[in-house]
């Protein structure tokens, strides 16, 4: 059976090298796309278009368009080729040749046909790509939450132990990619993963270990207090850090242990979130007045130790402590301040476990 | 009885809830990515749609970025490759007018499995009261969290919400708890924001949510670089094409909502 692309239209940038969008012809003066299902396979939808809308000219094939997915490309010249995967995959070999610095374009390519590694390599250099320009934050933003939700949910619905756990899994889709979006795997709360645990045939470990590899994320969870002394390098492991009390704690951290640098640092550095920026504008005001703190800078930063519980607390963020304890938990004067803290939370709650062992205070 | 601006009961009802005291949400406008690079270059979105009386009107959504891929049985162009414009909520005191939900959805007669055939749009107005947008955030989701999740788990329940005789206010409750006729629509419990003015991307605009195809070999699209320097937050997503659009659809919510929760502390 031959189908009929009536043209084409651009995503984005017109003229650009790379995808198009084709356009089908229905019945006479309707036209669809051809878009993936949620279960696998393909279907057409008609689309809010006219006739003089459309690029290119018709092209006839023999394909069905609910089998077979048809992209369109646009390769060096100008050339537009339509066609199913299969067809298009010496185009693409060509591209890749021929323009090796197209990173975008790499990355639909390999995540529409390339093997795991492909993706491995193409995301990353994505994400390279993107912290070049636009910096950290947005670069975390594009491989954590873009990239990793797919490949995260993914993982959680091919790894299910049977249907019906598919199906329940399902209904907790809506808390799961609520905690993935402001968090990644590794870091959502244990009670998500005990309520996904029952329904895997792997362990919540197999699943993160599988994301890591399929993003290549960094140890994101890793404690290492500061790691470096130069400030880019710092600005740069902050970045890496998404909950807004880390970067807070770290950049504290940073203030105590590189005294050197660390005014620099809270002049230079500028958050997404204000709450950060606002610790650091704070903390900066406070060290100049140090000598009101018996000239102390541990002093300076204990005495900052319950406004950030306070606004941890108001924003419903109850780990502000957990936070602070474990990039600052050596330091005596905010030890102190963070295990006081936490004994006024514990009138109305019970204080984590793994706060007070931090703290060095288990038995407090 | 009806007047201009529809009955004036579901409106009678949000006021009578008290004011959560909540900071207002961001406003959200999704748009296909030629027509977004167009909007840059003017630094404003302008009133190009026509609502049911012919007026120029623009769209936003309050807090949520709503999907719109589907207009009765067809899909809009946007949704093959979406772009989502975030702009500060200060912006809505410059709005015209707010519906309790998508008033096109409604006029195309998606809700009539629960609304019943008198019942006019103007009965869903909030007019351009600010006020009543977190009132009936908080009236029906009880969180600004539950409704930028669209958990209508959360919803209060239809007899705990609205007396019997608030008959569009508990309306209102049943569609916003009812399955969808088709697929999940969460137009349905978004909040309709319409201007007929013009909306200045330099003084409201603080995120714009793109295809990371916008990121070539030679740098990103200018545009995008001058949005950066006004210190917009730029933020990618991953556009594989041929997807569908609620896949798009979703990598857009992921990202404003991991975005408002990076402002969460703030």
């Amino acid at each position: 059976m031959s189908s009929v692309c009536a043209g084409y239209l651009e995503y984005a940038s017109v003229g650009r090298l790379g995808f198009v969008l084709p356009v089908f012809e229905a019945a006479k003066g309707i036209f669809s796309i051809q878009v993936e299902l949620q279960e696998g396979g393909f279907e057409q939808k008609n689309i809010d278009i006219t006739e003089d809308q459309l690029l290119g000219s018709p092209v006839e094939f023999e394909h069905h368009l609910e089998e077979t997915k048809i992209m369109g490309f646009r390769e060096t010249g100008g050339v537009i080729r339509i066609g199913s995967l299969t067809e298009l995959r010496p185009v693409f070999d060509r591209f890749l040749q021929e323009h090796a610095d197209e990173t975008a374009v790499h990355l639909q390519i390999a995540e529409l046909i390339g093997s795991s590694r492909d993706r491995q390599v193409a995301r990353t250099r994505m994400t390279e790509l993107i912290r070049q320009d636009s910096g950290q934050m947005a670069a975390a933003q594009f491989r954590d939450i873009s990239l990793g939700s797919v490949v995260f949910w993914q993982l959680l619905t091919t790894n299910c132990r049977s249907d019906s756990a598919l199906y329940e899994l399902g209904l907790h889709r809506l808390d799961v990619l609520r905690e993935f979006s402001v968090s990644v795997p590794r870091l959502i709360p244990e009670l998500t993963w005990a309520k996904l645990k029952s329904l895997l045939s792997v362990s919540p470990d197999d699943i993160i270990a599988s994301f890591k590899d399929e993003i290549m994320i960094p140890d994101v969870a890793d404690k290492d207090p500061v790691p470096t002394d130069t400030i880019q390098s710092m600005i740069s492991a902050l970045n890496a850090k998404h909950d807004s009390f880390e970067r807070i704690a770290f950049l504290f951290r940073a203030v105590l242990q590189y005294p050197h640098i660390g005014l620099d640092l809270l002049d230079s550095y500028r958050d997404f979130a204000q709450v950060v920026t606002y610790s650091a504008q704070v903390l900066r005001a406070r060290l100049d007045r140090r000598q009101e703190y018996g000239g102390s800078d541990e002093a300076v930063v204990a005495s900052l130790v319950p406004t950030i519980h306070a606004i941890g607390r108001r924003r419903g963020h109850n780990s502000a402590l957990l936070r602070l304890a474990e990039a600052l938990h050596d330091y005596p004067l905010v030890n102190r301040a963070i295990t006081e803290q936490s004994k006024r939370r514990r009138k109305k709650k019970q204080p984590q476990a793994d706060l007070l062992k931090i703290l060095g205070n288990a038995d407090t | 009885m009806a007047n201009d601006e529809g009955r004036p009961g579901f409106r009678e009802w949000v006021d009578a809830q008290p004011d959560p005291g909540w900071e207002l949400l961001p406003l959200t406008h999704i748009t296909k990515a030629l027509i977004a690079e167009d909007i840059v270059r003017a630094r404003k979105i302008d009133p190009l749609d026509r609502d049911r009386l012919g007026e120029p009107v623009s769209y936003f959504y309050y807090g949520r970025p709503a999907f719109r891929a589907n207009k009765d049985k067809v899909i809009k162009i946007d949704a093959a490759c979406p772009i989502c414009f975030v702009l500060d909520g200060k912006v809505v005191h410059q709005a015209k007018k707010f519906f309790a939900f998508d008033s096109g959805a409604f006029l195309s007669r998606l809700y009539k499995h629960v609304l019943i055939d008198e019942m006019n749009l103007d009965d869903f107005s909030l007019g351009n009261d600010v006020g009543r947008l977190n009132k009936l955030v908080n009236r029906t989701f009880g969180s600004q969290s539950g409704y930028l999740d669209g958990d209508r788990t959360a919803v209060v329940s239809t007899e705990n919400g609205a007396h019997p005789w608030e008959y569009a206010a508990r309306s209102y409750l049943e569609l916003i708890t009812s399955a969808g006729r088709n697929e999940p629509d969460d137009r349905i419990c978004s909040i309709e924001v319409v201007f007929n003015t013009s909306v200045s991307l330099r003084d409201f605009l603080i995120a714009i949510v793109v295809p990371h195809t916008h990121w070539r070999s030679e740098g990103k699209s200018p545009w995008l670089t001058e949005l950066e320097k006004c210190e917009v937050a730029v933020i990618p997503y991953n556009f594989v094409p041929g997807r569908h659009p609620e896949h798009y659809q979703s990598q857009i919510e992921q990202a404003v909502r991991a975005y408002y929760s990076s402002r969460v502390s703030s």
